[in-house]
């Protein structure tokens, strides 16, 4: 430990140079991989159970009550609930706390704005490219998969960007569970009152999931660059279906 | 009918921000107290510009505009619209207020009493033909028609001399509208208000208008007529075009049966007796004759058949197929005509009384002098 | 009521009563202060215990107190900058931004962060509040320029003056959407101050977290409940005062 007050580093910036002040042994790489690993695992789960099961559902025009009470319920169960009744369980059930517990509090946070958004996108595909699609004899999987999902790319997107970014934020509170990951230097500084640590915390953590968010916008545009203009273009799916739909001559 | 408070543009100019040609370009116009001014033309032309500057909804870049003689800037915006009434397509009810307290918003403001208001109210909903029932209802409640009566009633609430109507029966149906158009000619003839209506609709605008202001782009007045001078002599090709082909045809529902001189015709009143009618039909030149029995008409009988029977009882008359009132348009009277291939309509009042024929050599008159 | 309601109200109404029967099978006679052998629910703890009461109504109080300062603050700023937002068109744009940054900003960064310079109660308003702006600006804005042109128009062209537009007309039609905004404002700052245990402060959220720390599951339990349960209701309570506020849209008879 520090040696008083007199040794902690008097503002952030110090803070960060100034390595053997540090109350908290862990360094900053260590921390910040831990967070970024947790967020990671939870945002693949979120995508892997969210999306295909509001594409399916969207696409039989089912659940439209479920979607609006899932956004209903995730909005009004509070993060620290679902982080609490979370620890209980894997406390009682001697799982210790890492990772699983948080990353399954994570992933339950993150879900809801992650189906009810491709719930959204996929309702609202413009319906005259699933019928053309349709009449020429596509399977149910195949109008999902090659026409409602490339359509409802962008607003998929911007769900999963939604869900990444509330769960990379929320991480940090892990830590004043027991866990490791940048929360660990707002435990700590919180604890101690070392502000410059609780500062420096609250700036990686910050700094984090504001690189998230623009990163992700960033990777949006690069990889759907016809999907972030607005509704007006069709994509280049449904010029096709439209194309063939259409008799020759015209 | 010129009583009323006539409004006066003069020069009048708007220029739009950001637009280097004037919207309204130099328009001088008057409109005579207790008259309907129909402003109409192409889009672009300046109208409804035009008509909102009368109550400074847009400010003028340039000009003047009266109203009774006193300039339109002289008093406070609020004051000045409060004193006229302002009638839009979309009709612009407020959805959280019933109908009565739609009606009401002008004299609420205006401070009168309780009691007043809801007189006024009342006397309003009668005048544009609505149910009382349906003071207590929201504007969602009631169909396009009404919802177009409620802002009729709304806009006179206060009584105001001058009635601004920006395409107020565009956005119902054309069966609704003819009945609307109908009841605004019925309620001026009973309030006399000084109306200036936007339309794009000729037929409207012929129908509607005491006068009629056709606009170029820019504000331009190309002609500035009463209907029936308009389509007899347009000034111009834009304003020939713009009345549309068959201007005759327009003309011909200005004028009612009424205007005609319905004396002659190939009638005759059974008192002349058996030879009485014998006669007149020698001089028939169709063969054809229309017999009158105390001022109703029996029916048409022909030469043959009157040669043959010995008294006029015997006879036996075709029932008219052509019938029409004295207050029907003289396109009614040609329609029916045609459609009923006679050579001639029976007109009668609404008491069935036998008012004269009407043939169409006579409806060819009518329009050409 | 269907009788798939019925099914359903019967069906949670039995779940509730075994999965009561079956804490109360777990209850042995051990010390209420610590949770020993631990069945999760220590339902003695909740209903026999007297400080437990005040404790759950300070809990409660604390968080509802926290709630509200932050809303009604919020809406009084938001309310500023969406009159600004009318007004100067182009600034809606930068207002946008800004209250959207605010959002992104972890919430337990920027309880630390503020903490580290103010008393606990003053950051967690401070950011408590900033949360609620994006949401009520947006709303607010979206309300006022929902209100149809028409109906603006013919107010104007009435003679209604500005100010009066504002408060007969325009507000009026606009409250829906407003209170909409209110209440996911409200739901989502009941949520976030939980968060706020971790600066000692937390509402119910401090019971969770003193349950955690003292391995008390019951508490964990009774906090997370009553924590959904207030939300709940909240949300609720402006879902009703939506509907309240628009008779108008209610009665709609084609004619």
């Amino acid at each position: 430990m520090n040696g008083g007050l007199s040794g902690q580093p008097s503002n952030f910036i110090e803070w960060f140079t100034d390595l053997e002040n540090r109350a908290s042994a862990a360094p900053i790489p260590e921390q910040m991989w831990l967070t970024v690993w947790h967020s990671a695992v939870a945002v693949l789960v979120v995508i892997v159970l969210a999306v295909p099961l509001a594409v399916v559902l969207a696409h039989h025009r089912r659940g439209e009550l479920a979607a609006s009470w899932i956004i209903n319920i995730g909005r009004a169960v509070p993060t620290i609930t679902i982080v609490g009744l979370l620890v209980i369980v894997s406390l009682r059930n001697g799982f210790g706390l890492v990772p699983w517990p948080i990353i399954i509090a994570l992933v339950l946070l993150g879900l809801p704005p992650a189906f009810t958004n491709t719930y959204a996108a996929v309702r609202g595909v413009e319906p005259s490219a699933v019928s053309a699609a349709q009449a020429m004899g596509f399977s149910h999987t195949q109008v999902m998969l090659r026409v409602e999902l490339p359509l409802a790319l962008p607003v998929i997107f911007a769900g999963v960007r939604t869900a990444a970014v509330q769960i990379v934020a929320t991480e940090p509170l892990a830590a004043f569970f027991g866990a490791e990951g940048l929360g660990a230097y707002l435990r700590s500084g919180l604890s101690t009152r070392d502000f410059a640590e609780v500062q420096a915390g609250a700036v990686l953590v910050a700094g984090v999931a504001i690189a998230v968010e623009l990163g992700l916008i960033l990777a949006g545009r690069l990889v759907l660059p016809e999907g972030v203009r607005r509704s007006a273009r069709t994509s280049r799916a449904a010029r096709r279906l439209s194309r063939q739909a259409a008799p020759a001559t015209t | 009918m010129s009583e009323g408070t006539a409004i006066t543009l003069t020069g009048v100019t708007k220029t739009f921000q950001g637009s280097t040609e004037p919207a309204v370009r130099s328009l001088d116009l008057e409109v005579a107290g207790g008259s309907i001014v129909v402003l109409i033309g192409p889009s672009g032309c300046g109208k409804t510009t035009t008509l909102r500057m009368i109550n400074r909804l847009i400010e003028p870049s340039g000009g003047t505009i009266t109203i009774a003689g006193e300039d339109i800037r002289g008093r406070s915006v609020t004051e000045l619209r409060r004193s006229i009434g302002y009638v839009i397509q979309q009709v612009g009810l407020f959805p959280h207020r019933t109908i009565a307290q739609n009606v009401a918003t002008v004299p609420k403001v205006l401070g009168w009493e309780k009691d007043r208001i809801r007189t006024r109210v009342e006397e309003l909903v009668d005048l544009v033909g609505l149910d009382r029932s349906l003071l207590q209802r929201f504007p969602a409640e009631l169909s396009g028609g009404q919802q177009q009566r409620v802002g009729v009633a709304r806009a006179l609430a206060a009584d105001p001399p001058v009635l601004l109507m920006d395409e107020p029966f565009g956005a119902v149906d054309p069966i609704v509208r003819g009945r609307l158009q109908r009841e605004l000619l019925d309620l001026q003839a009973q309030v006399h208000k000084t109306i200036v209506l936007v339309t794009h609709d000729i037929d409207e605008a012929v129908v509607l208008g005491d006068k009629v202001a056709v606009l170029n782009v820019g504000g331009e007045l190309e002609q500035y007529d009463t209907p029936d001078g308009m389509l007899a002599d347009p000034a111009s090709e834009f304003v020939a075009s713009f009345l549309g082909a068959e201007r005759s045809i327009k003309r011909l529902s200005l004028s009612r049966v009424s205007d005609l001189d319905l004396r002659g015709g190939i009638w005759v009143d059974v008192s002349v007796g058996l030879d009485g009618v014998r006669a007149a039909m020698a001089d028939s030149p169709a063969g054809w004759l229309g017999l009158v029995d105390d001022h109703r008409f029996i029916g048409w009988i022909s030469a043959d058949p009157l040669a043959a029977v010995a008294s006029l009882d015997d006879l036996d008359p075709a029932p008219p197929l052509a019938r029409i009132r004295p207050e029907s348009s003289l396109r009614e009277a040609l329609e029916i005509i045609l459609t009923s291939r006679s050579a001639a309509a029976v007109v009668e009042d609404d008491t069935g009384r036998f008012c004269g024929l009407v043939e169409l050599e006579a409806i060819r008159r009518g329009l050409a002098g | 009521m269907t009788r798939r309601h019925a099914l359903a109200w019967g069906g949670g109404a039995v779940a509730l009563v075994v999965a009561a029967l079956w804490a109360r099978a777990q209850i042995a006679g051990l010390d209420v202060e610590t949770q020993a052998t631990n069945p999760i629910v220590r339902w003695e703890w909740v209903f026999l215990r007297e400080e437990t009461r005040t404790e759950l109504w300070d809990a409660t109080y604390q968080h509802l107190e926290l709630t509200f300062i932050a809303v009604g603050a919020g809406t009084v700023i938001s309310a500023a900058l969406s009159a600004v937002a009318l007004r100067l068109r182009w600034s809606l744009t930068p207002i946008t931004a800004f209250t959207g940054f605010l959002y992104t900003i972890p919430s337990v960064a920027l309880f630390g962060l503020l903490r580290s310079r103010f008393g606990n109660v003053v950051a967690a308003e401070v950011a408590l509040t900033s949360y609620t702006l994006l949401v009520l600006v947006r709303n607010m804005v979206a309300g006022i320029d929902g209100v149809p042109a028409a109906v603006t128009d013919a107010a104007d062209g009435l003679g209604l003056s500005r100010s009066r537009r504002l408060l007969t007309v325009e507000l009026p039609l606009a409250l829906p959407v407003i209170v909409a905004g209110l209440r996911v404002a409200t739901v989502t700052t009941v949520g976030l101050v939980g968060i706020t245990a971790i600066i000692q402060l937390g509402g119910l959220g401090s019971l969770i977290f003193d349950g955690f720390g003292t391995q008390y599951y019951t508490k964990i339990v009774v906090g997370s409940v009553l924590s959904v349960l207030l939300a709940v209701v909240l949300d609720l309570m402006f879902n009703r005062l939506e509907i309240l506020l628009t008779p108008w849209a209610r009665r709609r008879v084609a004619q």
